[in-house]
């Protein structure tokens, strides 16, 4: 039997050619689609999950009475002192990205091998305790765990990195020089998943390089620890939430310590939201594509009235004909998932690159969810496509085929309806989310930011040259297209940075206020063509401005929110200066923030914090300016790498997620508009089938082609208005709340959902005009013979 | 000769309901078909020849009566014991042939036999024995498309008679043939009569119930009048 129902799958699918194939490559586009966005879902909730140790890691965090979770850093001194009191903890480590707070290059001189100096800056150079690896069982590839920070100035390096540095050879035991002035030795060599949320380059020991801060109250990044094997993790939480205050009685009186699983840890700061979002994507995808399949399935089934009436005459069974229509519904999943895995394949490259992921489809441990998702969506379409034409057909008399009746009259195409309605409005839905992250993104690239960054170019800067840094400025403006130079800590549209400034209010109180920072040298406002609002910026020339604060506005306002902030006194890192001047507000922050108060601070005491130089060059030719530059940078730093960066190719740098939203988004709608305008073009060739004998009728009865269209499009004119109708207000409500993520947002203008409601139209009548205008320009004697 | 009953009916009635109508098609019919007879009925359109067939040929229920098939009164049989009562002993002949488009001649007519799990040895020998005496087994890897009116209808035939039924039930056999193909099937059912076959064949054609021993007329559901023609074959 089963040859039978294997023989009759192929020959209808032969019959049907088009209608099979779009059938077909719809579900396949589908479960490609959705079955990569299920594979990025499952990584993004397995981070850390691959830890093979029997103690449980946890993050150690600060949490306020109310609200979240303020951030994930927790100060150096507490770490320390909990292991000392709760023997719970089997071992800790706090976590700090050095290069954060200094700029790292490193080298290899392997001159007496290969005559060859490599030598690169890393952003990614962390220092941790020496538990580090007790609390991160990271897979060892040279070296070991045990031995790893035996002893000072060892480093471990990562596998992609050592590579780099040292090709294939074991580096183990060799030297790397961290910024030409500390010879580190080489301790291991370990392997990172991409699915770590500990990620780093290179890795010392926070004692080799900040030693003066290990006992400090500072916060500068995570403090990580294990729990030995049995204890419970609530109950510690509950028996360390008061230590806090305990061992910090003038601390925030609020705030109480909290364990954060590590597994939980990529989930947080809005990151769950954006994958449930993309994973929600995936699933609608999967169930258009599939509504689809199931629709056509059903729709060319029950064509098939004849032939299955003429099996029940002759004595096929109920049984029979599930079975034979299952069989056929299995066939065709069956093929789909075949070719799905064939575009997985050759797709997944670009997913990777689109979503900055590494993920491969057929890997060992790949294979236990391949299986599942795939048999799951087999069957689920086989049957529910199958059955339901099997059983209206298991279930009649077969007295219809004797009343010659070989077409099935549909009980008005409610699911048919439904799923067009659906599919449509999911499509229009994310049109509409598509264009709105668009406009969002537009916005923040065109948006004046109040700074220029034309022409700017951003350099690592090195000890030579921060202590000789008006020498380096000197030759450098010696060129003529060297307009100005300037350093500050950070880039100035990303200033994350923020500390305590303390001033004497008009009230004649003390005030203190967290203000965002940044240390800089003088010629920074000119440099990014700032205006000031009031008084000057720093001069090169004046030494004592080098004493003196320049705030922004917002900050001008809280220090003197009646008068003129210029020649209040102030204070800040404990250093007493004088207000010179008043910028005007400028984008501190990427657009997901407000403008807050800011600070800028030229003290050369404080120079040790500025990590990047900025060069600013007139238009025209830029490399051979760049050349200048770089043989000036070679000979201040002779063994420092030079890299440079235009500050304008970097600046959307921070919007990664919502670009890669914005993509994902776009893609998704392009792929719902194909996938329903399959279901759309294979149904209303099976529906205009059904009512070639009416057109013929009409024609006779005196109708043009232009009234015939009208009559044939006229229904799914209306399920198109129907599903705008559903998504218009569901994505103005959606995209609402997105938008309210970011500080500056672009308007969501009405005529947008105008412009998308005629798209989908547009979209659906092209579709269906291939049949609709053969219809309607068919010859009636044709259609009534035929009848 | 037997005068077994194979057909009774009783008191047969059949109504069709639709939300402000409802149509007497059979009404009070009580008819009987003998073993081995060729019955012809005939009536005007609508006068419920075709119902009083489909009840026969059990692909239809009556409302009220009841109706013995070889001595089993199966009027109050469910749709599976009904199919099963059907593909043992009943053939089936329509006017639009009927044939399954995506299955050859051959798979048309062995169809059948799938449904009563003869095994493949066995099919074949059937099938092309029935092709055979239809003189259509040279087309047998055709499909229906390929095929002229009357050929397909021989097809058709041939699929009625292979699993060796005791009765064939013939609705409008020759309404879609011309005048050559159509005294073509008269003569095949004939001479599977004159083999003993039961045959009950509906028809307009007052040319082709003259083929049949007995003409039954209908009239508004009832039985009007019926007609020996010859004796039946002994």
């Amino acid at each position: 039997m089963i040859k039978e129902y294997l023989k009759i799958s192929f020959r209808q699918l032969k019959k049907q050619k088009l209608n099979m194939f779009v059938n077909i490559l719809g579900l396949s586009i589908g479960i490609c689609s959705a079955f990569m966005i299920f594979m990025w879902g499952r990584s993004e909730f397995s981070y850390d999950k691959f830890f093979k140790t029997e103690n449980k890691i946890y993050y150690l965090c600060k949490k306020r009475s109310i609200g979240e979770y303020g951030s994930f850093g927790i100060n150096y001194a507490i770490l320390p002192q909990l292991k000392d009191r709760f023997s719970e903890i089997h071992d800790f480590t706090r976590f700090v990205n050095q290069s954060n707070f200094q700029t790292s290059y490193f080298t290899v001189d392997n001159s007496e091998e290969s005559n060859n100096v490599i030598s690169f800056y890393e952003t990614k150079f962390c220092v941790a305790d020496t538990g580090f690896f007790r609390v991160l069982p990271f897979e060892f590839i040279h070296g070991n765990a045990e031995h790893a920070f035996d002893s000072p100035n060892s480093i471990i390096l990562r596998d992609e990195v050592a590579k780099k540095y040292f090709g294939d050879t074991n580096p183990i035991g060799k030297i790397i020089s961290h910024n030409n002035n500390k010879d580190l030795v080489i301790t291991g060599v370990i392997k990172i998943p991409n699915n770590s949320t500990i990620n780093f380059d290179l890795l010392g020991s926070i004692h080799d390089f900040r030693s003066n801060k290990v006992n400090s109250w500072d916060v500068d990044g995570p403090g990580i620890f294990s729990l030995n094997k049995g204890t419970n993790a609530k109950h510690f939480q509950q028996s360390i939430s008061g230590f806090y205050h305990e061992i910090n009685p003038y601390g925030d009186e609020k705030t109480f310590l909290d364990v954060l699983p590590l597994s939980s840890i990529h989930l947080h700061f809005g990151a769950q939201t954006r994958i449930v979002f993309i994973l929600s994507i995936g699933i609608f995808i999967l169930i258009l594509a599939c509504l689809n399949f199931i629709n056509l399935s059903i729709a060319s089934g029950l064509t098939r009235f004849k032939e299955i009436m003429v099996r029940k005459v002759f004595g096929a069974e109920k049984i029979q004909i599930v079975k034979q229509f299952l069989f056929e519904t299995f066939i065709m999943a069956l093929i789909s998932t075949v070719l799905s895995i064939i575009l997985i394949e050759l797709l997944l490259p670009f997913f990777n690159n689109l979503m900055q992921q590494s993920l491969r489809f057929f890997e060992y441990s790949n294979f236990g969810f391949n299986i599942s998702v795939f048999s799951g969506i087999i069957l689920f379409t086989m049957i529910l496509s199958g059955l339901y034409p099997a059983l209206y057909f298991a279930d009649k008399h077969p007295i219809q085929i004797l009343r010659g009746n070989s077409t099935h009259k549909s009980n008005k195409g409610r699911l048919r309806k439904f799923s067009l309605i659906f599919q449509y409005a999911v499509t229009i839905f994310l049109l509409i989310c598509t264009l709105i992250y668009s406009k969002q993104i537009l916005f923040i690239r065109s948006k004046d930011l109040g700074l220029n960054y034309e022409g700017v170019v951003k350099l690592p800067i090195t000890k030579e040259i921060s202590d000789n840094f008006e020498n380096w400025r000197n030759d450098l403006e010696m060129f003529p297209k060297v307009l100005h130079v300037s350093a500050a800590s950070t880039i100035p549209t990303s200033i994350d940075n923020s500390s305590d400034m303390s001033w004497v209010n008009d009230q004649n109180k003390n005030s203190t206020i967290s203000f965002n920072f940044a240390m800089v040298q003088p010629d920074y406002f000119e440099t990014f063509e700032m205006e000031m609002a009031e008084g000057r910026s720093f001069s090169k020339d004046i030494k004592s401005d080098l004493e003196g604060y320049i705030v922004n506005e917002f900050g001008a306002k809280l220090i003197a929110p009646n008068g003129s902030a210029i020649g209040k006194n102030i204070n800040f890192w404990g250093v007493d200066g004088v207000v010179m001047g008043v910028v005007k507000n400028f984008h501190d922050r990427p657009l997901l923030y407000e403008i807050g108060p800011l600070i800028l601070d030229p003290n050369p005491q404080h120079h040790f914090f500025i990590k990047y130089i900025f060069v600013k060059i007139a238009p025209g030719n830029y490399d051979s300016t760049i050349d200048n530059i770089r043989n000036i940078y070679n000979r201040y730093s002779p063994n420092a790498p030079f890299e440079y960066q235009f500050l304008d190719s970097i600046k959307m740098d921070e919007y990664q997620s919502i670009k890669i939203i914005s993509k994902i988004t776009g893609i998704a709608a392009l792929l719902t508009i194909l996938i329903a305008s399959f279901g759309l073009f294979g149904l209303a060739a099976l529906n205009i089938r059904k009512k070639i004998k009416e057109i013929g009728v009409r024609k006779v009865l005196g109708a043009t082609v232009n009234n015939i269209l009208f009559n044939l499009n006229k229904e799914v004119i209306q399920l198109i208005l129907i599903a705008n109708l559903f998504a218009w207000p569901l994505s103005w409500l959606f995209m609402n709340k997105m938008l309210q993520n970011f500080a500056y947002q672009t308007p969501i203008n009405f005529s947008l959902f105008i412009m998308v409601g005629f798209l989908s139209l547009i979209i659906a009548l092209t579709t269906i005009s291939f049949h609709a205008l053969k219809a309607a320009n068919s010859n009636p004697v044709k259609s009534l013979k035929y009848e | 000769m037997s005068q077994k009953e194979l057909i009774k009916t009783v008191n047969l009635i059949k109504t069709y309901r639709t939300d402000e109508i409802e149509t007497l098609a059979v009404n009070q019919v009580n008819f009987t078909v003998y073993e081995g007879e060729f019955v012809a009925i005939m009536g005007p359109s609508g006068c419920g020849k075709s119902t009083l067939l489909n009840i026969i040929g059990m692909i239809d229920n009556p409302n009220g009566g009841d109706y013995f098939f070889d001595d089993v009164e199966v009027s109050k049989f469910n749709e599976k014991q009904r199919a099963n009562l059907r593909k043992h002993n009943i053939g089936f002949i329509f006017q639009s042939f009927n044939l399954i488009d995506e299955l050859t001649v051959y798979e048309n007519v062995e169809l059948p036999l799938i449904y009563q799990k003869i095994s493949n040895t066995e099919r074949k020998e059937r099938v092309l024995k029935a092709l055979d005496q239809m003189n259509m087994a040279h087309r047998k890897n055709h499909f229906p498309q390929q095929l002229s009116g009357g050929q397909q209808q021989r097809v058709a035939v041939a699929r009625a008679i292979v699993a060796d039924p005791k009765m064939i039930l013939a609705d409008e056999p020759t309404g879609n043939l011309d005048s050559e193909h159509g005294e073509e099937v008269m003569d095949i059912l004939t001479e599977l009569n004159d083999k003993g076959t039961t045959i009950v064949m509906v028809t307009h054609s007052p040319s082709f119930a003259d083929y049949a021993q007995r003409v039954v007329h209908l009239f508004d559901g009832n039985i009007v009048t019926e007609n020996m023609k010859k004796k039946f074959h002994v």
